[in-house]
């Protein structure tokens, strides 16, 4: 892999943009690798069609400082760290990434952001959250107690 | 009322129906026949009081059934919306038949094409607005009054009066208005969808030329009806597009929440600990639903008590007084979630007298609580008895802890030490200061209503006891 970061590939975002990432870099995407493990080593170009330049832009950000901890491997809290600073961006962006590395097959990335959401859930009551996210109640005022009812025991705590 | 409703029905089948059977000719045409049958009377009505047309039931109906499916969600919305956002690919004729098929009335763009008969003033515009492009449709004489198989031999006062309402049903303007209202519709467009609502029309127009027995028949109020209809709503239509553009836009942002994939909100959730859970259930259906998803409770119980994956005797001991609780159903681990919340364990070494046996989780399963430092770090076996003299050692009050192995490394030393005791049909005995802690393995012992057969092995602390009388 590291042999590897010599070379580039060009990703090309679906508004036509194009990125030259070294491959290692790329290869943290399981969606780039796979396609990459079919192509000869020449420079390749892959389409991402799914994901337009801003959030590729950042995908590949995530990808290059995670391709270089392995050969300069930080302290969990840093990397804690810079992972918290990474997915510090409006809700749009943080769906998007959702959206992106669901569709380029980057696990950790998805983990990252996905926990990222449930934080801004965590510790919320139902209608703070329904405000978070704007979302429509749809419960029937008998439906709202049975749950209430049934979930009693978290507010007995 | 009822024919009009009819005609909604039929035009929404008609619709709906293509969908799936894929057919371009019979659907359509099938639902006009029957929709004109129904719907000629309600527009002679309408044509008979032209002042109340615009606050007329079938009219307002009409256009209720198109606001719906221009708010409605998925692909109604998507194709309508898209039908609406098609029309300035489009000339206007195109764009009148469009507007005509992306809300409610596509019978009306049909109806008024077919009004020939007597409007001749009329007929001109009906094939410009409707026929421009294609000359092979626009012969004269070829138009046919659809609407006129309706009223024939079953209305026929329509004929007497629709002379009269020839000059007054029309309003001023019409052409004018819709033009200028459909001008303003976003220039977005996708003319596939567009040319797939014109093709859809010219087999409607098609069908009806094909009837002879519609021919020479006056229908120009219904025409003019139909064309009042086609104005009010497509000024609505617009009105909904508008709204809907401008609501959608403060989304384009992003996606929201509720529009990611399942599986990426599902993703979500199980980064929630179970108060969280419980807090996004309570906020829709749907999230009721992945809140309630029996994987995340799974998760969530296994976390505090791993035996519960393998040891159905645990469920008994835990849920012996929820008599409510069904123990094959998936909910179990919602349901068995609080029972387990507050229950205290520990992490313990066991050992045989001078031997490290294994590390074991104790959770507490009834009596009087212990406290959280109240156990030993270290429970060393250096005795064992009878099984049969748990009766007397046992007082029923004592606290009983439920035993398993800490890791996968500790499951064989743990698994040894049961089939020990078993063997023998001992229980272990443990001292600690001024306690006793009893081991039993699974056996037939119920003093305390605690006849555990399960896999694992219990334990009971005392901190007052009976003399021992008896050890092996």
């Amino acid at each position: 892999m590291v042999d590897g970061s010599e070379q580039f590939v060009a990703l090309v975002s679906s508004d036509n943009e194009t990125f030259n990432v070294e491959r290692g870099v790329a290869n943290v995407s399981g969606l780039v690798a796979n396609v990459l493990e079919d192509v000869s080593e020449e420079e390749t170009t892959i389409p991402i069609p799914n994901v337009e330049s801003a959030i590729l832009a950042k995908v590949i950000e995530y990808c290059r400082y995670h391709y270089h901890l392995q050969s300069n491997p930080q302290s969990d809290e840093d990397i804690d760290k810079w992972n918290k600073e990474f997915v510090r961006v409006d809700k749009p962006t943080l769906f998007h990434l959702i959206l992106a590395a669901n569709y380029m097959d980057i696990q950790s990335l998805l983990d990252l952001t996905c926990k990222s959401v449930a934080d801004m859930i965590k510790g919320k009551s139902a209608e703070q959250i329904r405000g978070e996210f704007g979302i429509v109640n749809d419960f029937t005022p008998e439906e709202e107690e049975e749950i209430r009812r049934e979930n009693a025991w978290v507010e007995d705590r | 009322m009822e024919g009009s409703e009819r005609l909604l029905q039929l035009v929404g089948m008609a619709y709906a129906g293509k969908e799936d059977c894929g057919s371009t000719m019979v659907t359509p045409t099938l639902a006009v026949d029957a929709a004109l049958e129904a719907g000629a009377r309600e527009a002679a009505v309408a044509a008979l009081h032209p002042r109340q047309r615009a606050s007329a039931a079938p009219l307002e109906e009409l256009q209720q059934r198109q606001q719906r499916l221009l708010r409605a969600g998925g692909e109604d919305d998507a194709q309508t919306l898209g039908a609406g956002e098609d029309l300035m690919e489009m000339d206007d004729a195109e764009r009148q038949s469009c507007l005509c098929t992306a809300g409610a009335p596509p019978v009306g763009s049909h109806a008024a094409e077919g009004c020939d008969g007597e409007c001749k003033p009329h007929e001109d515009d009906v094939r410009s607005e409707l026929l421009r492009e294609d000359a092979q449709w626009a012969q004269p004489g070829e138009h046919t009054c659809v609407l006129a198989k309706g009223c024939k031999g079953v209305w026929c006062p329509c004929q007497a009066v629709a002379a009269d309402m020839a000059s007054t049903c029309r309003p001023a303007g019409t052409d004018e208005a819709l033009a200028s209202s459909v001008h303003q519709v976003s220039d977005e467009g996708s003319p596939d969808s567009a040319l797939k609502l014109v093709s859809e029309l010219e087999a409607l127009l098609a069908y009806v030329r094909s009837k002879p027995a519609l021919l020479d028949m006056n229908a120009s109020f219904v025409r003019d009806y139909l064309r009042t209809l086609l104005m009010t709503s497509s000024a609505r239509a617009q009105a909904s597009i508008d709204a809907h553009q401008s609501a959608s836009a403060s989304q384009q942002l992003g996606p929201a929440l509720s529009n990611l994939p399942e599986d990426t909100l599902r993703h979500v959730f199980g980064f929630l600990d179970a108060a969280s859970l419980v807090s996004a259930a309570q906020v829709c259906s749907s999230w009721k639903e992945l809140g309630y998803d029996h994987h995340y409770w799974r998760a969530l119980c296994l976390k505090k008590w791993r035996a519960l994956e393998y040891d159905e005797e645990l469920w008994k001991l835990i849920t012996r007084h929820e008599l409510a609780l069904n123990l094959s159903s998936n909910d179990r681990w919602r349901k068995v979630y609080p029972l387990i919340l507050n229950k205290r364990s520990w992490t313990i070494r066991l050992q045989k007298t001078g031997r490290f046996v294994c590390n074991i989780h104790a959770h507490q399963l009834c009596g009087r609580p212990l406290s959280n430092h109240s156990m030993p770090d270290t429970l060393i076996v250096e005795r064992r008895f009878n099984v049969l003299h748990l009766e007397a050692f046992v007082l029923p009050e004592s606290p009983v802890l439920y035993f398993e192995p800490e890791t996968p490394e500790d499951h064989d030393g743990f698994v040894d030490f049961i089939e020990y005791l078993t063997k023998r049909t001992r229980a272990g005995l443990a001292l600690d200061e001024h306690r006793r802690f009893i081991f039993i393995p699974p056996c037939e012992y119920s003093r305390t209503n605690l006849d555990y057969k399960g896999v694992s092995m219990l334990g009971i602390v005392q901190h007052l006891y009976p003399p021992l009388t008896s050890t092996p």
